[in-house]
């Protein structure tokens, strides 16, 4: 099973002549940047693609123009083997506006969007879960195309190797693992951190066939990937295809390669160049003649002068750019006042309906989760939603964060709204990487081409009296702390449907974080349709003494408090900002210049916290009202378990009171 | 709410005081800084004065009763809203239980011995938002009393102070009030029933109700001594002349004002008490010297000041104060720039004036008063000579220097101008 025998078929004369120039393309582009590299007219380093070009170029030849691909740090050959653009990488190593990412990319973001590339993702071993999304895209919109994943030998040693092919297995989605083995994980030797030979012999691990092709030979890379789409393409699922391959360089233009690398074993790989190779074989074999190869080959170096002299023409970028592009234009909903009988319902059922109406709308809304199907997750949220929107798009997954929660962002970065849902907001330690390299970055980093639907539901909280310290974490300002991310953390059944549904609609990646405290507690909800705008506090108390901001379960505590400071005569003025990004600074103001006091009461540790954050921006905006320091209420210790000790520790109403005696002096 | 009056250490070997006399009896009205008491050390009998505006509420020390210094002798209750305030009956012990004023020890220990003119200011402790609004209504601070955590002033403590300085809005248009019916709180006789009389009411602005209420403070707290002398300005006269040349060289230019600042910052040097401040706890010996000169501007009156006046060359002291003039006539004085004065020169010979008795600034220890340069006929080896003089007129705080050290000090100035090479 660890390889399959391949049947050679006639490869057409066209395809062998593209396969050539798409080598061509990248080789000259490689040469001309590492001379360019070295003469300082690019900044700092770049991880150059020769050596591999039969790989990339067989591969791309192989499958459709508009599959989706993604690719590593060494993503220049995949990105010109794409779609040709030599300026747009070239300018993009530059950093200049005409980049492919508008110059805020870079040598290992190179990424040819506009030719169904979905990123060059160079945390190792990111690109295969991304292709992943694509394959699950594909699957969804039922387009009939594949996704393939470039990847090293180096990335397989990843835990998103074994959950992304674990994820493609099950769910037969049309992906290519194109593994190339160049035999170095950046300087180390592959033999030396794999017990088994090949990368493919791991393939038999997820029930999927595996491959080894030479990839020197453009046409063996060709012959194989051809067989894997195919197969992708009926339903038959991923194939893992190992390409054995060498990198000419070292792993970045800063690295001769030669400090852990014979020149015997160097001098070997390059007597197999698959360029002068493959061109004596087109001449051999009459697919072409030396006058059509030679030019194609001078119009080739025409078009990399060109790409050359347009990127040192070309201006710097004007600096308003470092400020543009965070996000794409946010979803605005419509100022209707929510119609229909209010009902009073809870917050399970207020998340329920949000996501049900959604998948109504939209029918390419997806959802991934832990045991979401049957039960609806482990706190009930989706019940019900399997059976009605069936298992493409309610999909459960096997327990693995970082892999759906990447292919939920990939399935978006290829244009399919998505759900991930992670069951405790704990486990998010798990999927940062696709949240924070990708997700967050995608706008931005692409120079507006891609925009990123996700929404990463998670339960965040303590106040169970059982969890303990790694299931009841307030960690929004980790999220909150990344730019290009936006942070929700609604306080009542009406504000968790409204914005949940306003998430689902942003084109932008959304953190939506539920309170385990909360999912039970009841609110009036309208029945009719109503969605809410982010960055819009809530006054929930008006008062005149204190600003008391608190979000999530602390709402309902700051109302207690206010409730029992109101019988001393001090009013405070409650304010639930309800999304923490964008954030409702001018509220929040308005309120403390009348009061001149703030107290934030909050559940997360308070070092770094968000609450700290808001001091920040409060205190920025009304020094000149304050009557006192800013106060945050908050631990700086994990709740711990016990029931008493998580009560003593768990920030609530009593702590409110007390900061605000201290605040007024009382 | 409640605010304690305590026995204030009135020199720095006090320990105690025999409560002489109570002014005011319980239930009276009494006025910031008005006397409320007296009592008798084992130097003098001194009046104690109310240390905020208020009803005195309890007398905690009778008649006749010795006291320790910083212990609680009356409350007097403030017109601020108390509800933030315990109504707590105060202890009838006086001082030894629960202080109803939250910031009471606090307060008292920042208000000891400022070791530098500076500290008064920036040891305040005010709220961003009272500081705010301090700036917008042109409130001293040092002058409100603080009733937040530790004796905070707050931004109601500072519009309470500027409402309570602001004229009755009762007062009809057509009565001409007079200066002491603008300034509510001020203790004052019942008004003699006055004839109506036709007038115009004009409405003071903040600079002027600010001027009012600090001249009102001086003559009512400082016990003030004026003493003239003659000065011969021939050599200082010359001096100018000899050193304009190079002044407009640089596109500068020196005045009589600026020698008499350097020269008034030299003289302070030997004589402390001239630089000093009057505080309950004691008199404070000032370190740095710090001369504000009185300019007049549209309704008021500022007093910018030259920081470190003593250490400054001539030419520093005249760059700054030609400075100062132009930022106050365009009324652009910063609070740094009009803060921290030691002692003030204030100049009104330019219209002719000969001699007069300006009123000290407080909380400084005196004032010189300059009067007009003019060629006055003066004996002068047994004859009758023209010679340009002026009056000097020194006026200060009794309270703080006596007689004799004042006049030293004044005959010191006199010297430095006769013969202004000393300077060198």
């Amino acid at each position: 099973m660890a390889e399959t025998e391949l049947t050679p078929r006639v490869v057409p004369a066209d395809v062998l002549r593209d396969i050539y120039r798409r080598m061509l393309l990248i080789r000259s582009f490689e040469e001309r940047a590492r001379e360019m590299f070295q003469a300082g007219q690019l900044p700092r380093r770049g991880h150059l693609y020769a050596g591999q070009e039969a790989v990339a170029a067989a591969t791309l030849a192989a499958i459709n123009d508009d599959d989706y691909i993604t690719s590593t740090h060494r993503g220049h050959g995949h990105a010109i083997g794409r779609g040709g653009d030599l300026l747009g990488a070239m300018a993009e190593l530059a950093g200049k506006s005409a980049g492919f990412c508008r110059g805020k990319g870079g040598s290992m973001h190179v990424s040819d969007f506009d030719h169904a590339m979905l990123g060059a993702f160079p945390i190792v071993g990111a690109s295969i879960t991304m292709a992943v999304g694509g394959g699950l895209a594909a699957r969804t919109l039922a387009n009939g195309r594949i996704s393939v994943a470039f990847f090293g030998d180096g990335a397989s040693n990843q835990g998103t190797f074994h959950e992304a092919l674990n994820l493609a297995a099950i769910w037969d989605l049309p992906v290519l693992f194109v593994c190339e083995n160049n035999g170095y994980a950046i300087f180390t030797k592959q033999e030396n951190v794999m017990r088994v030979k090949n990368v493919s012999d791991r393939a038999p691990a997820y029930g999927i066939p595996g491959v080894v092709v030479d990839g020197m030979d453009p046409l063996a890379v060709y012959e194989a990937v051809s067989q894997a789409a195919v197969r992708a393409r009926t339903g038959h699922g991923p194939t893992l295809i190992e390409a054995m391959t060498y990198r000419w360089g070292g792993h970045s233009t800063g690295d001769p390669g030669t400090g852990y690398r014979s020149r015997d074993e160097m001098a070997e790989w390059k007597k197999r160049d698959p360029i002068p190779n493959f061109r004596a074989y087109l001449l051999e074999s009459g697919a072409t003649d030396e006058q059509t190869i030679s030019q194609m080959e001078s119009q080739v170096a025409s078009q990399l002068e060109a790409a050359v002299s347009l990127t040192l023409s070309a201006p710097d970028p004007d600096r308003s750019e470092a400020f543009s592009g965070l996000f794409a234009p946010s979803y605005e909903p419509e100022a209707t006042e929510p119609s229909g009988e209010p009902r009073r319902i809870n917050t399970l059922q207020a998340l329920n309906e949000a996501i049900a109406e959604e998948m109504e709308r939209d029918p390419r809304l997806i959802m991934l989760g832990e045991d979401i199907g049957g039960i609806g997750g482990p706190f009930g949220v989706s019940k019900g939603l399997l059976d009605r929107f069936g298992p493409l798009r309610i999909i459960e997954t096997p327990i693995s964060e970082n892999g759906f929660t990447a292919a939920a962002i990939g399935a978006a970065l290829a244009g399919v709204p998505a759900i991930a849902e992670i069951s405790y907001i704990d486990f998010a330690t798990l999927a940062l990487d696709p949240i924070v390299n990708v997700a967050a970055k995608a706008h931005y980093m692409s120079g507006g081409k891609q925009s990123v639907p996700v929404v990463i539901r998670t339960e965040g909280g303590g106040g169970s009296a059982a969890d303990g310290p790694t299931h009841s974490q307030s960690l929004e300002a980790w999220f909150a702390h990344i730019p290009g991310l936006k942070v929700v953390m609604p306080s009542n059944p009406f504000d968790f449907k409204g914005l949940l549904k306003t998430a689902i609609r942003e084109p932008n990646p959304v953190v939506f974080i539920e309170h385990k405290m909360l999912y039970r507690s009841k609110g009036e909800v309208p029945a009719g349709e109503y969605s809410i705008p982010f960055g819009k506090a809530a006054l929930k108390r008006p008062g005149r003494d204190v600003t008391v901001v608190a979000w999530a379960a602390m709402v309902p505590q700051a109302l207690a408090a206010a409730e029992t400071l109101a019988k001393e005569g001090v009013e405070l003025e409650v304010i639930d900002p309800r999304t923490l990004v964008p954030f409702d600074l001018e509220t929040v103001a308005e309120s403390v210049r009348r009061t001149g006091r703030l107290v934030v009461l909050q559940e997360a540790p308070v070092a770094a916290s968000f609450g700290a954050e808001i001091a920040r921006v409060v205190g920025e905006a009304t020094f000149d009202w304050l009557e006192a320091p800013i106060k945050v209420v908050g631990t700086m210790v994990p709740l711990p378990a016990s029931p008493v000790l998580e009560a003593f520790v768990l920030p609530g109403e009593q702590h409110l009171i007390d900061a605000v005696h201290g605040v007024l002096g009382l | 709410m409640l605010r304690k009056m305590i026995m204030p250490t009135l020199g720095l070997d006090m320990e105690s005081a025999l409560i002489q006399q109570w002014l005011k009896a319980e239930g009276d009205t009494v006025a910031k800084d008005e006397p409320v008491v007296l009592v008798e050390t084992d130097k003098a009998t001194t009046e104690i004065v109310a240390p905020t505006d208020g009803v005195l509420k309890q007398i905690l020390r009778r008649d006749g009763t010795t006291v320790p210094v910083t212990d609680t002798i009356a409350y007097i209750e403030t017109a601020e809203a108390g509800d933030r305030e315990p109504e707590a009956a105060p202890p009838l012990n006086g001082g030894t239980g629960a202080s109803p004023h939250p910031g009471g020890p606090d307060s008292s220990t920042e208000k000891l011995a400022p070791s530098t003119p500076e500290s008064e200011h920036s040891g305040l402790r005010a709220s961003p938002a009272a500081r705010h609004e301090a700036r917008e209504l042109g409130v001293d601070l040092s002058m409100v009393e603080g009733t937040g955590p530790g004796g905070r002033i707050q931004g109601n403590d500072v519009r309470g102070f500027s409402e309570r300085m602001a004229p009755a809005p009762s007062a009809t248009p057509t009565a001409t009030p007079t200066h002491a019916e603008s300034l509510a709180p001020m203790p004052m006789a019942p008004p003699l029933p006055t004839a109506s009389v036709e007038g115009r009411l004009v409405p003071m602005s903040r600079k002027r109700r600010i001027t009012a209420e600090r001249m009102s403070l001086s003559a009512r707290t400082v016990a003030r001594l004026t003493m003239d002398m003659g000065v011969d300005a021939t050599e200082m006269i010359r001096l100018r002349q000899r050193l304009q040349p190079a002044y407009e060289a640089r596109g500068a230019r020196l005045t009589h004002n600026d020698l008499l600042i350097k020269v008034v910052a030299v003289a302070l040097v030997d004589h402390p008490y001239l630089n000093a401040r009057w505080s309950d706890e004691g008199i404070v010996l000032l370190q740095q010297i710090n001369i504000g000169m009185a300019v007049a501007v549209q309704d008021g009156l500022v007093v910018p000041v030259i920081h470190d006046a003593h250490r400054k060359r001539l030419d520093e002291v005249s760059a700054e104060a030609s400075r100062l003039v132009a930022r106050a006539r365009e009324e652009k004085l910063s609070m740094e720039e009009i803060t921290g004065g030691t002692f003030t020169i204030t100049n009104l010979g330019m219209y002719g004036v000969e001699s007069f008795t300006p009123i000290v600034n407080p909380p400084e220890a005196a004032i010189l008063g300059v009067g007009a340069m003019a060629d006055r006929p003066v004996g002068c080896d047994g004859e009758i000579v023209l010679r340009p003089t002026m009056t000097l007129s020194l006026s200060f705080d009794h309270r703080i220097v006596d007689g004799a050290p004042a006049a030293q000090f004044l005959q010191r100035v006199k010297k430095l101008l006769e013969e202004p090479y000393l300077l060198l």
